[in-house]
């Protein structure tokens, strides 16, 4: 099991506070994603719609490379690895 | 009204009268679009909140100042294909809530809002894939109820009436014009009717206003059936429709057109009847003298049975009267585009 850092944009604020990065285990994305729900369920509804598919206007970066497939993802998780996730350039 | 919640695009806010102006505290949701508010049946304040890029979810209060985000939200199955994009509506009847969302549907918490079902009779109406959207969305935004009876407004859909507590719902619009055909038989219930607004008579349920695209409505026999009551409006279309109980007083804020969403000739007003809308006029005064173009959206006007009612506008202004709206004042403040307004 790799431990890797989710952080999160201040606009999920109203979900999960002040939290700007939970540690995450696991030894592939989705399963350091699973984590993080379970940590932080209150995002779900926020990151991944109904269908588990990342919302389309949010983004998700692992270790700086975009992923849209971070729910199922089989990409294994390293030590140290960032997953950043931040709402896109959009609205107004 | 001592204190208004607002909801706006950008964060909701509290405001509270003070002796001379209005205290504004706020914005709780900073970024996020603000669009109902709704009350438990232990009083616990509910707001629901969607965002462009994050959903819709649903939050809970005892103050309105702090927040706490249920975990076990509205959300439409997997399965269903459907997704939730905003909280338009809560109601509360007895024990139950109920929310109303876009994409059109129902659901209903037990336990003062920190879970919630789906309704599957209207969520999975059949030939719901051929529904509409109005520019507003495909959205369930008014909710009335009468012990078993329910009755749903959905745009650009039309009411849908329940006898059963939701186990069943049928199409409720004979008599209302459909949205951008005018020549479609009345008598149709085909969708296409696109309800804006909804209020009912509590003492006798089966007396129902509407504003509609098509015009402003009333129903006596629970939705049955519908006749037009505009006499004295300067134009139809509109959003929201109020009633203060005690004195029968409605209130609707007509705009220009469908096309052509802001007041008549730049003159902001509500109006009312105090005839069960047989008849409408400008009410009070206290109204600005024109220059005002920004309109007031469905959710943004609360009527209470005090004489207190509010509207907010999509340019973030506010009017208040305190007299069943007899004299209208201006709250000097300037929010973002107000999508729900409350008393708190």
């Amino acid at each position: 099991m790799a431990r890797a850092v989710v952080r999160l944009p201040r606009l999920l604020e109203p979900a999960v506070g002040t939290v700007r990065q939970v540690e995450v285990t696991g030894s592939t994305i989705g399963e350091a994603i699973g984590d993080l729900l379970r940590q932080q369920p209150t995002l779900r509804v926020h990151l991944f719609d109904e269908q588990n598919q990342l919302r389309p206007h949010v983004l998700c970066f692992h270790n700086g490379t975009p992923d849209r497939d971070v729910a199922q993802g089989t990409a294994p998780l390293s030590d140290g690895d960032e997953i950043v996730f931040l709402q896109a350039v959009s609205g107004g | 009204m001592e204190r208004l919640i607002v909801g706006t695009e950008k964060g909701g806010y509290l405001l509270t009268k003070g002796r001379r102006s209005w205290d504004v505290e706020g914005p709780a949701f900073p970024g996020w679009k603000v669009s109902a508010f709704g009350k438990a049946p232990d009083g616990t304040f509910l707001a629901g909140l969607g965002s462009n890029w994050f959903g819709a979810s649903v939050h809970r209060s005892t103050d309105y100042r702090n927040w706490q985000q249920v975990e076990n939200g509205p959300r439409y199955p997997e399965e269903s294909g459907l997704k939730l994009n905003q909280i338009w509506v809560f109601h509360t009847t007895g024990d139950r809530i109920y929310a109303g969302v876009d994409q059109a549907g129902l659901f209903y918490s037990d336990d003062q809002g920190l879970s919630w079902e789906p309704v599957p009779a209207l969520n999975e109406y059949p030939g719901r894939a051929d529904w509409q959207p109005g520019f507003g969305g495909l959205a369930a935004h008014h909710i009335l109820s009468a012990g078993d009876r329910l009755w749903v407004g959905i745009s650009a859909v039309g009411v849908f009436r329940s006898e059963d507590g939701g186990k069943t719902f049928e199409r409720r619009d004979r008599g209302v014009m459909a949205v951008g055909d005018p020549d479609a038989d009345p008598e149709s219930v085909e969708p296409g009717r696109c309800v804006h607004g909804l209020v009912s008579d509590p003492k006798d349920p089966d007396r129902i206003w509407r504003q509609d695209h098509s015009g402003v409505y009333r129903s006596t026999d629970g939705g049955d059936n519908w006749e037009r009551i505009e006499e004295g409006l300067p134009a139809a279309f509109g959003f929201p429709i109020g009633r203060n109980h005690e004195t029968g007083s409605l209130f609707v804020a007509p705009l220009t057109a469908d096309e052509n969403r802001v007041p008549i000739d730049g003159h902001l007003a509500v109006y009312r009847s105090q005839d069960d809308g047989k008849s409408w006029h400008q009410s009070g005064r206290g109204w600005p003298d024109g220059g005002q173009f920004n309109g007031v959206l469905r959710n943004a006007m609360a009527v209470d049975s005090q004489g207190g009612i509010a509207v907010g506008t999509t340019g973030g202004s506010i009017f208040v009267s305190d007299d069943d709206g007899d004299n209208w004042g201006q709250i000097s403040i300037s929010l973002p585009r107000i999508l729900a307004v409350e008393a708190a």
